[in-house]
Order: C-alpha cells, then structure tokens, then sequence
C-alpha cells in the first residue's frame, strides 16, 4: 500500500570478528573462532544512503540488429552504503577500518579493559597497519570465522521497521573521510557490499565460490 | 478547566548549574521590569508531492527548540557573570574564553562538572504554573550592558534545546523527551 515511508533513527551497526572482537573488550589476543561481536558504531549527520549496483550482461543475436539484445543475463551485483557519522564511537570506527585493510595485528594492544597506552581505551589499539599485499578479506571462511574480515553492516529503522542487513561488507576506503578540527568531526565513509553464499551450502562440505542464493542484502539484522 | 484571565505574577528568574559552580544551588538571578517572553520555535519539515502540487501533503516534526528573553533590573551580578562563564564553556574567570569548539553539555548528565548548561526557572506565584527549562544557555547577544549612573536594565536572550548524551535513546529517539516541565528545580 502507498505512503510515505519514514525509516526513522538509523542507528548503524557493525558485527565482526577480529579487530571488532577487540574492540568490544572480549579478546586481547587470539581470536576465538566462530564468535563476533555486534557493536553501534554510531548515528549520521543525516540520510543512509543505499546504492544496489547491478550488473547485466547482453546476449546480442543479429537478428535483433547491433544495438538491442535479445537476452540479458543477470550477472549479481553489489552494494554500497554511504552514510555521514556524526555521533559515533571512534574505536568501532578504527576497528572497522583496521578489518577493512586486512586485520590489524592486535600485538602491543593491551589489556581490552584498561586504559593504559596501547590499550583498548586509547586510540593506539588500531594503529592502522597494513596487511601483506593480497591478503583475502574472506579467506574461504564464513563470516563471523577468525580470520575472515568482512563485516555485517547493519542499518536500523526503528519507524518503518525495515532494516538493512549487508551480511558481507567492507570499507574499501574511496571516499574515507575524517575531518579534524575544533568543529565535531562528522566522518564520511561509504560502504561496499558483495554478495554473500555461506559455507557450507547447498550440501557442501568445502568451500566454494557459488553465486546460486547468495545475499547482498536482507532484512534481518544480526 | 474554565476560561478566565492568566496572571502569572511576579515572576523570579532562578538558575541552576553544574555542581562545581557558583550556581550549584538554586540561585536567585533576579526579576526582570518587563515580562518574560516565552518562545517556542518549532522545526518542521514539508513533505512535498509532484501530485499535490505546490502545497505539503504532510508534514514531519523535526522537534523543537524555546527563545526566551527578559530584561533584568533587579538581579544579582554574581549570578549573571557565572550565567555567562557557563554559556561561554565555562572558562576560569568571566571575560576569558574556553578552548574553541568546547561543548556546552560535554556529553554528561545535567549539573555534572562537564555540563555547561543552565537549569532555568521562573516562578509564577500568582498562576502558579511556573516554568523550568532544563537546558538553557546565554545566545548571541547574551546581554547588554549600560554602563551609566541611572540603574542599569540588563536585556538577556537565552536558548532552550532538547539536549541529550544519546539521541538514539535506544531505538525511540525524542519521543516523550521534556524541552520543559512546570516544575521548579530545588
């Protein structure tokens, strides 16, 4: 039915292993495998904005001439999130940046809950160390598994009570922006969505690259 | 409630600031020769349809904000001047300055060293419906000062806003936030 759809206060969240885990005070070394943390990362300056980018390819016959195809194939597509924090917590903030460049080592972090140098407290935990060049983001894990460093991006709407869920996310870092100065700083960061097939699926026992059920996005945040 | 006239009397402006400041308790700033002017400012938001032509179809309330001004001519100078520090962020003497961007509510509870904002108070003895402002501050201009030897009348504008540490509220935003009550702050 027709109306005016009002998503309401967009509170966005992240959920995450690895950076995100430390983040949250539950690890100061090693990752425990399988466990993730779903953590605000903050409110925006103003609108969420959600871009579907599909991909088709066209499947010309010369019957049909040289400019309109007789077929097109849906070839998936992605999605990126654009949004403006303006009441957000810097930590989960640095922690999403840290997974989005590979997965920050954690060494000289120190304790998650003091707030000594180095510690989860200050900002030194996330130093914004670089992986090796070709480190995988996903890694033939699932989501949520150590050593897979997408992200669950999550953006609520507490009105219409439709939110978003891009299972497998990351910060690709263009355009990334993190203003100092006097003024509250409001951070402009647009997220890439890809598609995402959980493993094991379709009966698998292995990982493999299957496109068949996979999820850009749902409506059922974690 | 029957209609009839509404005096509210001889109205006191009391203040009351964060716990480390010179208006820890609820402070007498004074009473004003002219009335109080209460100003609610409304912020709304036009929904506009190509079907609906120039006119709204409907309308968002975007919250809300009080312009209050009085102009003082009996008052205590003390109480003022830390109205002022309070409104300036809270520098350690009046006449100086705090860092630039220093944030009046500090995002700490009210009247918590940090919270710069000002509980602002008028009673009305006669009416008896006084008013409390939780979160007000001295706005550009804050007061002018006639430096003369007649009595000095003191014009003030303050600003009332819907300030909160976390404006997701879990999940409810503003809903049922009070700009104002009609209880006087003790």
């Amino acid at each position: 039915m027709r109306d005016f759809n009002i998503p309401g206060e967009c509170l966005v969240k992240v959920k995450g292993t690895g950076a995100l885990l430390a983040a949250a005070g539950l690890i100061s070394g090693s990752v425990v495998d399988g466990s993730a943390a779903l953590l605000e990362l903050g409110l925006t300056a103003d609108n969420v904005q959600v871009s579907p980018r599909l991909y088709h390819a066209d499947i010309p016959v010369d019957d049909y001439g040289p400019n309109v195809p007789a077929e097109v194939l849906a070839m998936l597509g992605e999605a990126f999130v654009s949004m403006r924090l303006i009441h957000y917590d810097p930590i989960v903030l640095d922690a999403c940046i840290a997974e989005s460049m590979g997965g920050s080592s954690l060494a000289g972090v120190g304790s998650p809950l003091s707030g000594t140098s180095g510690g989860l407290n200050s900002f030194t935990g996330f130093a914004g160390t670089l992986a090796p060049a070709g480190t995988p983001l996903m890694g033939y894990k699932n989501i949520f598994a150590s050593g897979c460093h997408f992200m669950s991006l999550n953006v609520l709407s507490p009105v219409l009570n439709y939110p978003y869920r891009f299972p497998m996310s990351y910060i690709p870092g263009d355009p990334l922006g993190i203003p100092f100065g006097t003024e509250r700083s409001v951070v402009d960061v647009r997220w890439r969505a890809l598609p995402y097939d959980p493993v094991p699926s379709q009966g698998l026992t292995t990982f493999e690259f299957r496109s068949q059920n996979a999820v850009l996005w749902d409506h059922q945040p974690d | 409630m029957a209609r009839d006239f509404h005096i509210p009397g001889e109205c006191l402006v009391q203040v009351k600031g964060r716990s480390d400041s010179g208006i820890a308790s609820l402070s007498e700033l004074g009473l004003s020769d002219n009335p109080v002017t209460v100003t609610p400012v409304f912020h709304h938001d036009d929904i506009n349809v190509d079907a609906w032509g120039e006119a709204p179809a409907e309308i968002q309330v975007m919250l809300a904000e009080v312009r209050i001004s009085f102009t003082l001519i009996q008052f205590d100078r003390s109480v003022l001047d830390t109205c002022l520090r309070l409104s300036m962020g809270f520098p350690s003497a009046i006449g100086q300055l705090s860092r630039a961007g220093t944030r009046l509510g500090g995002n700490v509870a009210r009247f918590v060293p940090g919270n710069n904002f000002i509980g602002l108070n008028f009673t009305s003895p006669i009416d008896n419906k006084p008013w409390r402002f939780f979160f007000a501050y001295l706005m550009d201009p804050p007061a002018t000062f006639p430096l003369t030897t007649r009595k000095s009348i003191i014009p003030t504008q303050w600003r009332a806003v819907p300030y909160t540490t976390d404006p997701w509220q879990g999940g409810v935003g503003a809903a049922n936030y009070a700009l104002w009550d009609h209880i006087l702050d003790s």
